[in-house]
């Protein structure tokens, strides 16, 4: 396990604990002396666990009734129901003949209702208190043996619970429309059918069968293969197929589908009735393995840079450049008949020739053990697709011998899968994340659900955040702290890329603050170096102090863009269990902490001062 | 409202025994702004003991700090020095609240709510188990007159009736200390009389009650002891009846008696080197003439007034 993210959380809660003790101590100390400051902030910090170890949950489930009481009775969740619905008109505007329509739909739904639960949790959580302090209804609360961590507690939790509802509808609103809008048919008949050719039938085909092209519908149309009875599945947009080797591409983001064909006579004339589109919306689970690379002359390297800026390495077509998959605790269980892998390789070509045409690579699979390998095969790659080849149990190695690859490869559960290009003067690219085993299929239901989850811890921080900022703000100042903090959250991972330089990759360091403003008004550009001198070394030490400074700053900011799964779900991928424990795990170091604090600031807060 | 106090006048009043419910010691509040900068002394070294079954009043003109001291005692504000202690336990201790009863200067309460579900609401608070709580509501609201509003949300409340659903949310946990500030407020003579009634009423079971006001009638009609502030200074403590009594006059009322008879006295009077200072008929106070007339109407209705 991982325990950099924990001790980096244990020593951000900690020195802020010590800091706020001890800025308390100081302010206290210059009004009362440090004796009394002393005694006063240990008697707060006594009370304030008792407050937190005898929490009763019935006052924080009347805190929390009243929250959605107030919610429903303000119709503040009418006002973001019309909003929704005008949103929902942006429909209209999404193209359902694009390569990949669910990709595009899913994406859509989940980030629309990500922004709208967002907006939602703000709006309630950052005016609530401020609410209760102006119109001072606080006093009949505060007057009751209620403690001010039973108060903030039934806060989050009611908006939490205010907030789910529209969540959930949202959610299964957003499957539905997801469903019924990539719901769509083909049309075939008799005369789109012609039968099987000779060379067809000697390649296995059916005698009796026949084949044709669908209607074009959204976009595609597909090929058909029907038996002699006249049924059949149609194949997917680009299926082909090449000897015994099940290949098949799927679209961009492996979403591709298939119909079922079953024939009808009506009035003597045999009609083909096209189902519903299957296999659309998927949830794959992908095994990854590490990725590693030889270079041409078959010593290690990080692969070849072929100029653009990406984190895939590539290899060189025609040599012994290799890139490496070393797959570990592979079981037989998981892959009884042999290895569905799925390749997503990109293609640099240094020939100019037709851009569609497909590039030949090989697969060998290694024992890292022994060294044993079997005989390479040959695939087509294409640029923009994900290829679907499937690896037999039973293959053999280069003299021919039967190898089984999970009693003589695999028998250590490793795995080496190697990727080599073959013409000479072209290139492969793969990344870490392009080439992997299909493990299982889950159910897109389900996965659809998980990333739901996402939104929603997302929700409860904000919430939880929300209420914090309104402990000791008023209404609108505290919308606007939360606001901020919540597009930090989700711009986390380029609002670090600024603060460290990092905006032009690792590589070159872009300019601070100051830096980047002299570099303003002398018009230097980033690669040119300012002159060293005394002002330079300043300027760049300030700007450092800053960047540092940013950055700790940073650690009080949760990373939504990693809580968000949108991409995941829409790309077809399952979202593994220990993503949405990292996801909850997160929710919950980000929001102990900003709850304690919330509740120590309202503690402190004299609720009746005007 | 009255009903059911009624009875209760009957018995006489159970004497304040000598256990103190509340008590400030050198309490002191000074307001300053953003900066720290010194705004108001509200309060200046304020030391108060408050006896179990007293009716206590604090008085003084607006700004004096009676507000001020009620909010320190209940734990809304924080003194700058001095101690506040409330039921045996600092001013902060929220345990304390259990058996406090407040009603604030306007009844702050949620106006999206109804009458039934804001007594149960607060009811909660006090972790009262569900039947406790839909006894005390059904009780209390018959006890303040809103019964037949209890449905409807308080935002249609006139100021009356929200200060009745104000007392009744602060006696909702069956309190043995009330707090009561400016109890009479928004209300009409009948309301006045009614809430005075009740706090005697209330006096008679036990309780505690300490209120503030600058209605001087009202204070004087209920307190047992009053302690009247000025600018945040303690200026006068004690008894009302011994505050109040005038020594040196002798009141004397009489009917029926003839123009000799008042002669005949006024004559001894002189003849034993006392001074009339006063002779002539009572008048009724105008709160008096009010409630008569509104009984009176309520038994003949109909009837019209002309100008006597």
């Amino acid at each position: 396990m991982d325990t950099a993210p924990l001790l980096s959380w244990l020593q951000t809660v900690s020195v802020t604990a010590l800091v706020a003790v001890g800025v308390s101590f100081l302010v206290s100390s210059l009004r009362y002396g440090p004796l009394l400051a002393g005694d006063q902030i240990y008697a707060v910090l006594v009370s304030a666990l008792g407050d937190i170890f005898r929490i009763s949950p019935r006052r924080v489930w009347a805190m929390a009734g009243l929250a959605i009481k107030e919610s429903i009775r303000k119709q503040i969740v009418a006002g973001l129901v019309i909003f929704g619905l005008v949103l929902s008109f942006a429909l209209w505007f999404l193209d359902s003949d694009s390569i990949d329509p669910g990709a595009l739909y899913v994406t859509f739904v989940m980030n629309a209702v990500n922004l709208l639960i967002l907006l939602l949790a703000v709006f309630l959580a950052a005016f609530s208190l401020p609410n209760d302090l102006k119109t001072k209804t606080i006093y009949t609360i505060v007057t009751k043996p209620v403690r001010p961590s039973e108060i903030i507690l039934g806060r989050i939790l009611g908006f939490v619970m205010v907030c789910t509802v529209p969540l959930a509808l949202m959610g299964l609103g957003g499957y539905f429309f997801v469903v019924r809008a990539l719901d769509h048919t083909h049309e075939l008949s008799e005369s789109d059918l012609r039968p099987f050719d000779a060379e067809e039938i000697a390649a296995g085909a059916d005698p009796a069968g026949k084949q044709g092209m669908t209607s074009i519908s959204r976009g595609h149309k597909h090929r058909v293969l029907l038996d002699g009875s006249g049924h059949g599945m149609t194949e997917t947009d680009d299926a082909r197929i090449t000897g015994d080797q099940a290949e098949s591409y799927l679209d961009r983001f492996g979403q591709s589908h298939r119909h079922s064909v079953t024939p009808r006579t009506r009035d003597g004339r045999t009609e083909y009735v096209v189902g519903p589109p299957e296999g659309q919306l998927r949830a794959r689970v992908p095994m990854n393995g590490r990725l590693t690379f030889r270079d041409a002359t078959g010593s290690v390297n990080q692969g070849y840079n072929v100029g653009n800026w990406t984190k895939r390495g590539y290899v060189a077509g025609g040599t012994l450049s290799t890139a490496i998959f070393h797959f570990e605790s592979l079981k037989q269980e998981m892959f009884p008949d042999g290895l569905r892998v799925q390749l997503n390789i990109r293609l640099f070509r240094t020939t100019k020739e037709d851009i569609d045409k497909p590039i030949l690579g090989s697969i060998v699979l290694r024992s890292p053990l022994t060294g044993l390998a079997t005989s390479p095969r040959n695939f087509a790659a294409r640029e923009f697709f994900t290829l679907d080849y499937f690896l037999p149990r039973k293959m053999t190695d280069a003299s021919g011998k039967p190898i089984d690859v999970f009693a003589d490869l695999a028998r250590d559960g490793r795995l080496d899968l190697e990727l080599q290009c073959i013409p000479r003067s072209q290139f492969f690219g793969v990344g870490p994340d392009d080439v992997y085993l299909m493990a299982a299929e889950r159910r897109f239901d389900v996965n659809f659900a998980k990333g739901f989850l996402g939104i929603w811890l997302q929700m409860v921080l904000a919430v939880t955040i929300g209420v914090f900022w309104s402990t000791f703000l008023s209404g609108p100042v505290a919308m606007l702290a939360t606001t901020a903090s919540i597009v930090a959250a989700i711009f986390k991972p380029y609002l670090l890329e600024i603060v460290r330089g990092q905006l032009f990759g690792t590589a070159i360091k872009s300019a601070g603050m100051v830096e980047a403003l002299i570099r303003l008004g002398t018009q230097k550009a980033t690669m040119q170096e300012l002159e060293a001198g005394t002002t330079t070394s300043v300027v760049k030490g300030f700007d450092s102090g800053l960047s540092w400074l940013m950055e700790g700053l940073f650690r009080f900011v949760p990373d939504f863009a990693a809580m968000s799964d949108a991409a995941r779900v829409a790309g077809g991928f399952d979202i593994p269990a220990a993503t949405l424990y990292a996801h909850e795990l997160q929710t919950l170091g980000f929001a102990l902490p900003v709850f304690f604090a919330a509740f120590i600031i309202f503690k402190l807060t004299e609720v009746a001062k005007a | 409202m009255s009903s059911t106090i009624a009875p209760e006048r009957l018995s006489p009043p159970p004497l304040p025994s000598d256990e103190i419910v509340m008590e400030a010691r050198g309490l002191a509040k000074v307001y300053r702004d953003f900066w720290g900068r010194q705004k108001v002394r509200a309060l200046k070294g304020l030391d108060l003991q408050i006896r179990r079954g007293e009716i206590f009043g604090l008085l003084g003109p607006n700004g004096s700090g009676k507000t001020t001291t009620i909010k320190l005692m209940l734990g809304l504000l924080f003194p700058t020095s001095g101690q506040a202690f409330v039921l045996g336990r600092p001013a902060s201790d929220v345990t304390k609240n259990e058996r406090i009863g407040y009603l604030p200067e306007e009844s702050y309460l949620y106006k999206f709510l109804n009458a039934e579900e804001t007594l149960d609401f607060y009811g909660r608070l006090f972790s009262l188990p569900a039947k406790v709580r839909k006894e005390r509501t059904a009780k209390l609201l018959d006890l303040v007159g809103i019964t037949t509003a209890r449905k409807r949300q308080l935002r249609e409340y006139s100021k009356g009736m929200t200060r009745r659903i104000g007392l009744a949310q602060a006696l909702i946990n069956d309190p043995d200390l009330i707090i009561l500030d400016e109890p009479t407020t928004g209300l009409d003579p009948i309301g006045c009389r009614e809430m005075k009634d009740l706090i005697i009423g209330l006096k008679r079971q036990g309780k505690t009650v300490l209120m503030c006001s600058h209605l001087l009638a009202d204070v004087q009609d209920v307190c047992d002891r009053i302690a009247v502030l000025h600018q945040g200074e303690l200026k006068e403590l004690g008894r009302v009846d011994a505050l109040l009594k005038v020594q040196d006059v002798t009141e004397i009322r009489a009917t029926g008696i003839s123009e000799a008879c008042k002669q005949e006295v006024l004559s001894t009077i002189a003849r034993h080197g006392g001074q009339v200072q006063r002779v002539d008929h009572p008048t009724t106070t105008l709160e008096d003439l009010f409630l008569e007339i509104v009984h009176d109407a309520e038994a003949r209705p109909g009837r019209r007034a002309a100008e006597s």
